[in-house]
């Protein structure tokens, strides 16, 4: 990262990034725990929401998200954005997704650096970009145009590389700070992903960590995966393993991170287990941001 | 059409449809990975259907997967309620699968009821089964369901579902 833009973020007092709160430890939100999740309020901080899951929500729906807000701060996580689609963006998931960030008011919100839709198609799955300028332009005139409507600070997920471009002008970590930087977007770094990548892809993710823009790590997610024969696959569906905690409490070390949220999709626990792993996770984080 | 464009929409059509028009734009990128991410894709339509339809899963047993890889290859939904148009889907394609007992697509179609209102934002609707299907069916395999008519309930509540059988 630039010593100069380094110095925007963390000298600026007006910078949307140093007025971001802390957060804590929290819990990407599944319907299986809507009842529960009130009950362990002093162990959940604040929940990630699915936007997709909430719009058009209406009569005992948008109460219960009424509910919700009033008991946690909720970030909406969207998936179906498709910011670096070539093609725009999907002007009807934007426009959903206004009006429960108008809802919900959240400090920011957050999407991926990927493409779910092209040609006509919806993949259903977050798909890698090309590392090129063409992708940087395409992210930069989707998320500017989803800034100005949505007028809240945007953070921007790494995800699984499990497709690699031929003739890419810039490796992984050189494209991660180009889009955050040119779009002036915070980073929701996915541990996990960055893990399974690392295997998948044969680099050092210590390495990789460095060469980030640390004071733009605003939230971290953290979760298991499952192996697939010789690949890492991020299912999310298994406890975290032991080598994504210690990714986990470097980035702590190095970064003014503002939130951890556990994002466990698939083969859902009770949600005693999920506890027990937000236990652990506050461990790291009162050691390294005190308590929240 | 812009070259990442149409690089993405050869990518999109090779992931969900397992061939695309251009193949000579994937040309570099390794078509285990293509495989890979395809597999990946299937997985998680496979997960999630499975956690809506989770009598009709446990009744197909080890059919579920070949099934649902045939259903995969010819089907494929769009947006953020694909989930649930997925499964209705599956329960639907199930009619014309062939080799099942005629009463396991009839579960299906029970079990789906719920998705269906949920879709067509209504509250309520009377459904007609031609098949005695138990809720936990596909836990007791020497009880197989016999060919009685009856008349069910399907309704829901905010995010609450329900099916209660009337006669």
């Amino acid at each position: 990262m630039e010593e100069g833009a380094e110095a925007v973020v963390a000298e600026t007092e007006e910078h949307w990034l140093t007025a971001i709160p802390s957060l804590g430890v929290g819990l990407g939100y599944r319907q299986l725990y809507q009842s529960e999740v009130f009950h362990h309020r002093p162990d959940i901080d604040f929940l990630e929401i699915i936007p997709d899951h909430f719009f058009g929500a209406a009569g005992p729906q948008a109460r219960y998200l009424d509910l919700l807000r009033a008991h946690f701060p909720i970030i909406p996580h969207g998936l179906g954005l498709s910011l670096g689609s070539a093609e725009g963006l999907d002007r009807e998931y934007l426009s959903c997704l206004t009006q429960l960030v108008a809802r919900l008011q959240p400090p920011y919100w957050s999407e991926h650096i990927a493409f779910t839709k092209a040609g006509g198609i919806d993949i259903g799955h977050l798909t890698p970009l090309p590392k090129t300028r063409e992708s940087l332009r395409v992210l930069h005139d989707n998320i500017r145009l989803a800034l100005e409507v949505l007028q809240v600070p945007l953070i921007l997920e790494n995800i699984t590389e499990t497709i690699r471009y031929p003739h890419q002008a810039l490796d992984d970590a050189e494209f991660l700070t180009e889009v955050l930087e040119q779009n002036d977007c915070g980073l929701l770094l996915d541990v996990t992903n960055l893990y399974i990548n690392s295997v998948n892809h044969r680099f050092d993710p210590l390495q990789f960590l460095q060469r980030l823009p640390a004071q733009r790590i605003v939230q971290l997610h953290f979760v298991g995966g499952h192996w697939e024969g010789e690949q890492l696959i991020d299912s999310h569906s298994t406890a975290t393993p032991d080598e994504v905690w210690q990714l986990l409490e470097e980035v702590l070390k190095l970064a003014p991170v503002r939130g951890l949220i556990l994002e466990r999709d698939e083969r859902l626990p009770p949600l005693s287990e999920l506890l027990e792993e937000l236990a652990q996770a506050r461990q790291y984080w009162n050691r390294y941001h005190g308590t929240a | 059409m812009g070259p990442l464009e149409d690089l993405q929409r050869a990518v999109a059509q090779a992931l969900v449809q397992g061939q695309a028009e251009n193949r000579e734009l994937l040309a570099g990128i390794s078509a285990d990975e293509l495989r890979g991410a395809r597999e990946t894709l299937f997985r998680k339509r496979r997960s999630q259907t499975r956690q809506l339809l989770p009598r009709t899963q446990a009744a197909l047993g080890e059919l579920y997967t070949p099934l649902f890889r045939r259903y995969f290859a010819e089907q494929q939904y769009s947006g953020y309620r694909a989930p649930l148009l997925d499964a209705v889907g599956f329960s639907d394609w199930l009619r014309g699968a062939g080799e099942l007992p005629s009463w396991l697509p009839e579960l299906a179609r029970w079990e789906a009821w719920p998705l269906r209102l949920q879709l067509a934002r209504r509250l309520w609707r009377i459904i007609h089964l031609r098949w005695q299907v138990w809720p936990d069916i596909a836990f007791h395999p020497e009880r197989p369901p016999q060919p009685t008519s009856s008349l069910w309930l399907a309704y829901r509540w905010g995010n609450k579902f329900g099916l209660r059988r009337i006669v």
